[in-house]
């Protein structure tokens, strides 16, 4: 039998119990529904959590932690300082694409400012970071570049000698930009989801955000509202950041500006470009040279072992992001309501076979009747696999549409009933291409399974037996 | 398989068991091209078989059943089927319309079968109007069967028999469920169709159906009585 005649009838197959068809292509859609929802909420979520929280694809390295034994104590078996020599070894590897390094200012600092936005002074020690300018590479800021030290450098005695937006150090005499200032969007979920709620401040949209750029505020360098005095190492906090010992410079104050967010910086503080951090770490501590963390940006679908193994070869270890365990989460929860969905499936197909089944036993008369006017076994079997392939292609089609309308639902409620959280996404699903070819995939081969039985029983009627009904 | 050339059935020394029970019991009969054979016999004789047989909707005998020169054993499923496709026609007592599907669609059923696209298209159209001229049931070409009354169904069934052109009618008890006055204009029918030079077999057991055959075979037991 050709294709156009098999098409033709199936035509006129399927003009016949509608209901039943219907009926049948009802149980595949529930469950064809449910494991496309629970598939495109896993696809959501984890787009949300290995894509914004823990971004995947990337390592961060970190020098290993000092050793507590007595070799530890003698100061034999310390931890490998994490250094550009590394950072140079590393950036060869096939599988890398990039590297970037971050560097902590080693000394206290302190900033105060925000008058002009929310009328009042806000002070707090000043924790910060250098980043690689590079690691925020396709990201915009604005109103000054992610990058520095640098500016005109043309001598002055007050800000109005120097351009805007430069101004005139009083320790230097010498204009330079505002040190620029990028902020992780984590710390700007936790703003709006915790500090804004239980302060009573503005939360921070796209349009809020934009009007930060630009925000300006003071950092005294080398002092610390935690340390005894001007220049003293910092007191409680200088110890924390490293016991840095007497400052070697006096503290002085340098003007800062938000420029924007950006992913590469670091959740729980400001990042200034690294060649900032270096020039004053040199200044007050004297040591420049050592950072604290290197990030790889992998090449897309590289391992991650090889470049895990060469790490701990050289005597650094790995930060862990909790990627890894979130991911398995979120695969062992997909798993669990694949199986469920899969076991909806199972039962779909054991109805659709159940209703082939009695389908063909009804038709017996009508399949021997077809057998005498000249189908072939395989015809008649061709023909009951293509009705269940259209089943299930209407069966997936309307499962779909079933799990993208219960999951917009979902997102209305969560966007109404669920309280704002990190990184709440506006949507909690992710209908791709996967999602839909396995919808009307799983769909189309389980109504091809459940009608094979029928389908072979079809062939086998005996033409003779049928047409004298015995 | 080609229209010309001699077109009959050959059936020789055929035994036929339904399990333990023997219905034909080595049969051999002969029917040439352009004959109206009529095969009679009470119930349970082996008439109905032994048309089984012959349209190859039956395999399990042995013996030999030639159709156009052809050992029916010497087919497969496929051949058989391109047989029962191209040469050959049946109609039933019970008629086996398909309800769902017009009058006009039941006739066109052989062409999904018949490997040829043509028979798809608008010629298939005509073939089956004119089909159901030749029963004369042209207007109720968009009707359902089930609006029809026995006779018409019968006549239905003929037209769905003749869309293929065959060159064998075998006809198992048409008149069984039509009343007298159809019947006999079933009958006519077949005469007609033979005497356009159609071979037609019909089992019957009504006696005005010998009337019009060339030949009446009379089946007793499993065995041909008189031929």
């Amino acid at each position: 039998m050709s294709l156009s005649a098999l098409l033709g009838l199936l035509r006129l197959q399927l003009r016949r119990g509608r209901r039943s068809f219907m009926l049948s292509a009802a149980g595949v859609a529930i469950g064809i529904a449910s494991l496309c929802f629970f598939l495109a909420l896993s696809h959501g979520v984890q787009g949300v959590v290995l894509g914004k929280v823990f971004p995947v694809g990337q390592l961060e390295v970190v020098p290993r932690k000092a050793s507590v034994g007595p070799l530890g104590q003698l100061g034999f078996g310390g931890p490998t300082p994490l250094d550009d020599r590394f950072v140079d070894a590393l950036r060869q590897r096939t599988e890398v694409k990039t590297v970037f390094r971050r560097m902590k200012l080693a000394f206290p600092a302190r900033a105060w400012g925000g008058q002009q936005l929310i009328g009042r002074e806000v002070h707090a020690e000043l924790i910060a970071e250098g980043l690689d300018p590079s690691a925020t590479a396709g990201e915009d800021f604005a109103p000054i570049p992610f990058s520095g030290p640098g500016g005109s450098q043309k001598p002055c005695n007050a800000d109005t000698e120097c351009s805007a937006p430069e101004y005139c150090p009083w320790d230097t005499h010498l204009c330079e930009p505002p040190v620029p200032v990028v902020i992780s969007p984590f710390l700007v979920e936790i703003y709006n989801s915790t500090i804004a709620k239980s302060h009573n401040l503005p939360q921070l949209g796209p349009a809020l955000l934009a009007r930060f750029r630009g925000l300006q505020f003071t950092a005294e360098l080398g002092r610390s509202f935690l340390a005894s005095g001007p220049g003293a190492g910092g007191g409680l906090l200088g110890a924390a950041m490293g016991g840095a010992g007497p400052m070697k410079a006096e503290p002085h104050q340098r003007r800062m500006m938000l420029v924007g967010t950006s992913r590469a910086s670091s959740p729980l503080a400001l990042s200034i470009p690294i060649d900032y951090v270096r020039k004053w770490n040199q200044q007050y501590v004297g040591s420049a040279t050592e950072l604290s963390s290197v990030t790889a940006v992998l090449k897309d679908g590289a391992r991650t072992a090889g470049v895990a193994a060469f790490v701990r070869e050289h005597g650094y270890d790995l930060a862990d992001s909790g990627a890894e365990q979130a991911g398995l989460a979120i695969t062992l929860m997909t798993a669990l309501f694949a199986l469920v969905s899969l076991a909806i499936l199972l039962v779909a197909t054991m109805n659709i076979a159940h209703s082939f089944l009695r389908a063909v036993a009804e038709r017996r008369r009508e399949l021997g009747l077809l057998r005498a006017l000249g189908a072939t076994q395989r015809d008649l079997a061709s023909m009951l696999l293509a009705e269940a392939a259209v089943l299930g292609l209407c069966g997936g089609l309307a499962g779909l549409v079933g799990a993208r309308l219960s999951a917009l639902v979902v997102d209305v409620c969560a966007r109404r009933f669920v309280p704002d959280f990190p990184f709440k996404p506006e949507s909690f699903f992710a209908f791709d291409w996967s999602v839909v070819a396995l919808g009307l995939g799983a769909s189309i081969v389980a109504c091809l399974v459940g009608a094979l039985l029928p389908a072979r029983m079809a062939a086998r009627v005996d033409p003779a037996a049928a047409l004298s009904g015995s | 398989m080609g229209n010309e050339g001699h077109f009959g059935v050959e059936i020789s020394n055929v035994e036929k068991r339904y399990g333990d029970v023997p219905v034909l019991r080595g049969v051999s009969l002969s029917v040439t091209q352009g004959e109206l054979v009529a095969i009679t016999g009470r119930s349970g004789s082996g008439k109905s078989t032994l048309l089984q047989l012959m349209g190859g909707l039956d395999r399990n005998f042995t013996g030999t059943v030639r159709v156009g020169g052809t050992s029916l054993s010497d087919l497969d499923d496929r051949g058989l089927a391109r047989l029962r496709a191209s040469q050959l026609g049946f109609v039933f007592q019970a008629f086996h319309l398909l309800d769902h599907l017009t009058v006009r669609e039941n006739v066109r059923l052989p062409a999904y079968f018949a490997g040829s696209h043509a028979t798809l298209d608008d010629a298939g159209r005509v073939a089956a109007d004119d089909a159901l001229a030749r029963v004369e049931m042209t207007r109720f070409a968009d009707a359902h069967p089930s609006a029809l009354s026995g006779g018409q169904r019968q006549r239905v069934a003929i037209a769905r028999a003749l869309h293929g052109r065959p060159r064998l009618l075998l006809c198992d008890e048409p008149t069984g469920n039509l009343d007298a006055d159809t019947g006999d204009a079933v009958i006519a029918l077949f005469s007609e169709l033979n005497a356009a030079g159609m071979t037609v077999v019909i089992v019957t057991h009504e006696a005005r159906v010998a009337r019009v055959a060339t030949r009446v075979v009379r089946l007793a037991d499993g065995l041909v009585e008189a031929a």
